[in-house]
């Protein structure tokens, strides 16, 4: 056996084999609940199991929203998230900057408190939220819930753009400065455009992340027009246990965006957001 | 002179106060919606505060806490429970996080479309992983048993959720699923800054890829898996939407961890000022668990930066 074939057998059995199991074992499950959603209700209560469905079909992604509303629901997540990914983009934007490029007394202080922010449990800050909610009149209304992720979202993402701000050199807005713009031209023109790709990354992340809460909805929310997916989702599974069709095609729709977006974004997540938040 | 003086004065302050400016929106919204309620349940942790009765509202003292540890059998369980589910689900992500990210960090075709892919569960909530993995786990018309089946392992579909063991297990291999992206995504970062040279200097002395690996590679990312690690307890410990989804805290509090148990004493019980001693407990334990671990991983400020 000659050196050759000795690095393709061992690439194969300790590259490739892993990167398969891995696969398997990330895309079975979005496999089964896809094909669950395409099934009949008596093929997905048929044995022996199918693993592709005989018959295709979309009533179950049909009656999603023509039984249960669930575009009312959809819309409640979009205008909560985009809400959250703009005020977070825009706050985690002015603030990123000045953590980046600016010396001054009690940046490490800030630097700590925000980092212990991401530390508090949702649950927690649940109860007493709850009641500044009620006081400002805002259950059972998606200010709130705008509101509360964009504030568990602001540190992270903040850190975030440090993180991709430390990566652009000072030099850029320097050189715009001598020549002749001051800061505010020079952070628009120069600095705004090579920024482009980490406020995409930040906002996305913002969005899966709002687009994904759970615990403050289950608070603050509880009439049914103003559900957002994950808490609908948790309801219908609740009420319908049994209706495995409809509640895997519920699933399968709420994960597009996320997915969607994420997809876009996992090349930059992978620079920016931990490297962002470890390296100050 | 002077006038340049007034000038230079004005510049020095107005660059002094723009990064407090510039700060200013982010620490008003979470000094008010976060920092506030964070102090605000150790307030209410010393009250008797039930919704039903809000009139009644006073001080009492340690009550709440005193009734924590002597008659809440839950809350003990839920500890013990939180700490298994922590421990056991940060460990295994850790290691499967870590030899994906290893596997990605080489040559091979397709590299970019099979990270988007294998990193997805990254974006998942966590009650749609619950959801998916009941359908998955279900007695009867569940994947997994007939899998399981097919392959020899068992000879008739099992219960996940009625055996405690089994249970807890299910949830961790849930929480894993949707966990992995997370380290990998940290770990592909700290290992790009691992420059080759080094790897190249150590192959011309001999080292094997084993040896490599935890004389290398392993102590230059110190830093992030410390950080990952915890920050990934914290998060986990944190998490009830998985479990809720899944099992409830069931069967017989077997899945039951500290978060939903405030959750559940909070929505169901309406009784804050109980709830609220719970979280403050919690949020205790938190941080000297945190605290203990950073000082074990030797998280000095020096040495972080």
């Amino acid at each position: 056996m000659n050196a050759k074939t000795k690095k393709k057998i061992s690439k194969f059995f300790f590259l490739l084999v892993p990167l398969a199991i891995f696969l398997i074992f990330t895309l079975a499950p979005f496999y089964w609940i896809l094909i669950t959603a395409l099934k009949t209700s008596t093929e997905v209560f048929a044995k022996p199991l199918t693993y592709w469905p005989t018959n295709v079909t979309f009533e179950n992604f049909i009656n999603l929203f023509k039984k249960l509303h669930f575009e009312q629901y959809f819309l409640n997540s979009i205008i909560v998230s985009v809400s959250v990914t703009v005020m977070v983009s825009i706050m985690a934007l002015i603030g990123g900057y000045a953590m980046s490029r600016y010396k001054f007394r009690g940046k490490a202080f800030v630097y700590v408190l925000l980092l212990c922010t991401q530390m508090f449990p949702a649950v927690v800050l649940m109860i007493p939220l709850f009641q500044t909610m009620n006081n400002l009149k805002l259950i059972n209304d998606l200010r709130s819930l705008i509101i509360v992720c964009s504030c568990t979202n602001l540190p992270y993402c903040m850190f975030m753009m440090m993180g991709y701000y430390n990566a652009i050199p000072r030099t850029l807005e320097e050189a715009a400065q001598v020549d002749g713009c001051n800061l505010l031209q020079a952070v628009f023109k120069i600095l705004l455009p090579a920024m482009k790709p980490s406020i995409v990354a930040t906002g996305a992340y913002a969005f899966i992340n709002s687009w994904n809460v759970y615990v403050y909805a289950t608070a603050f929310i509880t009439r049914k027009e103003k559900y957002t997916i994950p808490l609908a989702l948790s309801i219908f599974q609740g009420e319908a246990s049994t209706n495995y069709g409809g509640i895997a095609a519920a699933c399968v729709v709420a994960l597009i965006p996320a997915l969607i977006l994420f997809a876009f974004i996992q090349k930059n997540l992978a620079g920016g957001a931990t490297s962002g938040a470890v390296k100050g | 002179m002077k006038k340049i003086g007034k000038r230079e004065k004005y510049l020095y302050y107005k660059r002094q106060a723009t990064p407090y400016l510039l700060l200013a929106p982010i620490l008003l919204f979470v000094s008010l919606f976060l920092l506030w309620p964070m102090i605000n349940v150790f307030i209410m942790s010393v009250q008797d505060y039930r919704l039903l009765k809000p009139d009644e509202r006073h001080f009492i003292g340690l009550q709440n806490f005193i009734t924590v540890f002597t008659k809440d059998k839950v809350f003990i369980k839920a500890i013990r429970n939180s700490v298994v589910w922590v421990s056991i689900s940060v460990i295994v992500q850790t290691v499967l996080g870590f030899w994906l990210a290893y596997l990605l960090n080489q040559r091979f075709k397709g590299r970019g479309l099979y990270r988007a892919l294998v990193l997805s569960p990254w974006a998942v909530a966590g009650v749609m992983v619950g959801i998916i993995w009941s359908l998955i786990y279900g007695e009867t018309f569940g994947v997994l048993n007939d899998l399981l089946i097919k392959l020899g392992v068992i000879e008739k579909n099992i219960s996940w959720f009625s055996n405690s063991n089994r249970a807890m297990a299910a949830v961790i291999i849930a929480n894993v699923w949707r966990g992995i992206p997370f380290f990998t995504i940290s770990y592909l970062s700290a290992l790009a800054g691992i420059s080759d040279d080094i790897y190249e200097s150590a192959r011309i002395d001999g080292a094997k890829t084993m040896a490599t690996l935890f004389k290398i590679t392993l102590p230059m990312i110190k830093d992030t898996i410390v950080i990952t690690t915890l920050l990934r307890s914290i998060w986990t410990f944190n998490a009830v939407d998985l479990i809720s989804t899944l099992t409830g805290g069931g069967p017989n509090n077997a899945t039951m961890t500290i978060p939903l148990y405030i959750m559940q004493k909070f929505k169901l019980e309406y009784n804050y000022g109980y709830a609220s001693a719970l979280a403050a407990i919690a949020s205790i334990i938190m941080m000297i668990a945190a605290f203990i671990y950073i000082n074990i991983g030797k998280l000095g400020k020096e040495e972080m930066y």
